[in-house]
């Protein structure tokens, strides 16, 4: 069954990066990770509201339609679904998540990362109305290579949170096309993730960009592995090979990086990131998720560098522009005793 | 339904802070290297908050992770007495130091040193005072690890000499780990909140 192929939208490849880091990121917690996790559900749920790509309906229309979407975003071929008294049985077709779910298994990493899912969680979770929630008892590969599960509706609050190991998701064997980085998936999806990552760490405060930088290193592990992206010693010759990298996948149409010993930037033409960007600044939100962003960011950190506050300047939609100042690291100091004396005299 | 979940929360805030407590017994004027659960990070802040609030007559609140005017409303939701409290707040935008009776703004001087100095001033304002530092965890966003640590290691002196009490927060993060191994030997006691 094929894939309805978004005539415009971002390669696999970018999502299942930054889905992989925000899990290894948060994978350190253990199950608590997943309470991470789920928050960026609540952030991918929120920005569909937000943008119209679902409606404020009773949470069982709600989940149909979140389905749907993610169909319709390329992101499974399709869904057959069955109901049995209080038994769900769901079978994606063509499902996408089941490369990153086999990789963060070889990871050791037994926390559950489809936005789809974790979208729909935060459906039953937000809604007031709902006394009962989906919990999956059961999942499996079909030997077509379709993925099962079966959940049972249970108690709102009854059941402990689920988290593969406990879906018992067993060996995940991908169907014969594979992991396929480079196909395409519907720029909406990677908008709401995008925005969920954002938000989803926001009750940390400003902090929570010290996790983000953390999704940026398992984003760099995630192309270092599967794309085998090495990045040069030479931090500008990196920068241009991330750019060209995120130019490829279709994080943009244009990214011009450049570096200095004081400030990193980069230019963006035709930013996907964009959306969100604005969304996040009309909430006054500082925190940045963009993926090419923080596989910088976390680049420039390896090799040394403080970066301090980020500012965007956006003159018009075609053309985005990130400025960060950057510093040493060993070129701060802190001299314990000389500010001692000047508190001592304060 | 709403208010029985609110008073559940309030509740097992009351019990956290009682806990909290009986962990400090015996240590007169204690400082905490707090380590914080990042999934209900502001619940530990407001136990731990409640605590010291319980025990001192008044506290100099170091915000780098959420503006004061944030962190005031939702104390006061939590049942803190906000005005036991002064702010100094290193996260809010303003073009220059903004001082107030209940708060200063940092501005561009967020720096360590100027944090510190800052602190210096303030803490002579009140008898009784403990200090809280939300948190160490946004300084190494910026700032190097060793530095951060002598910072830490600093106030902690500092806090001891001027008899007061207080907590410097971290969020429980993996790279944290360097820092509180650090930092540990210098507090009274470490707290996983």
């Amino acid at each position: 069954m094929n894939h309805d192929e978004p005539k415009e939208g971002i390669q696999l490849v970018i999502l299942d990066s930054v889905l992989y880091g925000a899990a290894r990121a948060v994978d350190y917690l253990g199950p608590r990770g997943q309470l991470m996790l789920d928050q960026i559900g609540d952030g991918i749920f929120e920005y569909c509201l937000k943008r119209g790509y679902l409606q404020r309906k009773e949470p069982q229309q709600q989940a149909l339609q979140l389905r749907d979407f993610f169909r319709e975003s390329g992101y499974l071929s399709g869904i057959d679904f069955d109901q049995e008294g209080d038994i769900i049985t769901e079978t994606y077709r063509g499902y996408r998540y089941l490369g990153l779910s086999k990789k963060l298994r070889s990871q050791g990493c037994y926390l559950y990362a489809c936005p789809m899912c974790l979208a729909d969680d935060a459906i039953w979770r937000k809604s007031p109305d709902a006394d009962t929630e989906p919990r999956a008892i059961e999942a499996r590969i079909l030997p077509d290579g379709a993925y099962m599960r079966r959940l049972k509706l249970v108690s709102k609050g009854s059941a402990a949170h689920d988290t593969e190991a406990a879906a018992g998701s067993g060996d995940v064997k991908l169907d014969s096309a594979g992991w396929d980085h480079t196909a395409k998936i519907g720029q909406p999806i990677f908008e709401a993730v995008e925005y969920g990552l954002a938000v989803g760490f926001g009750s940390l405060g400003a902090q929570a960009q010290l996790l983000l930088d953390n999704v940026g290193r398992g984003i760099l592990e995630f192309l270092r592995d599967e794309l085998k992206l090495e990045l040069p010693n030479d931090n500008a010759k990196s920068l241009e090979t991330l750019a060209s990298f995120y130019r490829r996948s279709g994080l943009a149409d244009g990214i011009v990086a450049e570096l200095s010993l004081t400030r990193a930037s980069a230019k963006f033409r035709d930013y996907r990131y964009l959306p969100v960007l604005e969304m996040l600044k009309d909430e006054n939100i500082q925190l940045v998720s963009c993926p090419f962003t923080l596989a910088y960011r976390s680049m420039l950190r390896a090799h040394g560098y403080a970066l301090r506050e980020m500012t965007w300047d956006i003159p018009n939609r075609g053309e985005v522009t990130l400025n960060m100042p950057l510093a040493k690291f060993s070129e701060q100091q802190f001299d314990e005793a000389k500010v001692s004396a000047e508190m001592d005299r304060a | 339904m709403a208010n029985a979940g609110k008073e559940s929360r309030s509740r097992h805030a009351m019990d956290r802070s009682s806990e909290i407590a009986d962990s400090l017994l015996g240590i007169e004027k204690p400082v905490v290297l707090a380590l914080i659960d990042p999934t209900r990070y502001q619940e530990g802040v407001i136990e731990l908050l409640k605590f010291f609030t319980s025990t001192t007559p008044h506290g100099i609140y170091v915000t780098l992770n959420k503006p004061f005017t944030n962190l005031a409303r939702t104390f006061e939701r939590a049942g803190i007495p906000v005005d036991t409290l002064f702010f100094v707040d290193a996260v809010t935008n303003v073009p220059s130091v903004e001082e107030h009776s209940t708060h200063i703004c940092l501005g561009p001087g967020n720096d360590l040193s100027n944090i510190c100095i800052a602190i210096s001033k303030i803490v002579n304002r009140f008898q009784e005072k403990f200090l809280f530092l939300d948190s160490l965890s946004t300084l190494l966003i910026y700032n190097d690890p060793k530095a951060v640590a002598k910072f830490a290691h600093l106030l902690s002196e500092k806090m001891r000499r001027w008899g007061t009490a207080g907590s410097l927060l971290t969020v429980e993060m993996n790279v944290e780990r360097d820092v509180v191994l650090q930092l540990a030997p210098f507090c009274d006691k470490v707290l996983k909140i």
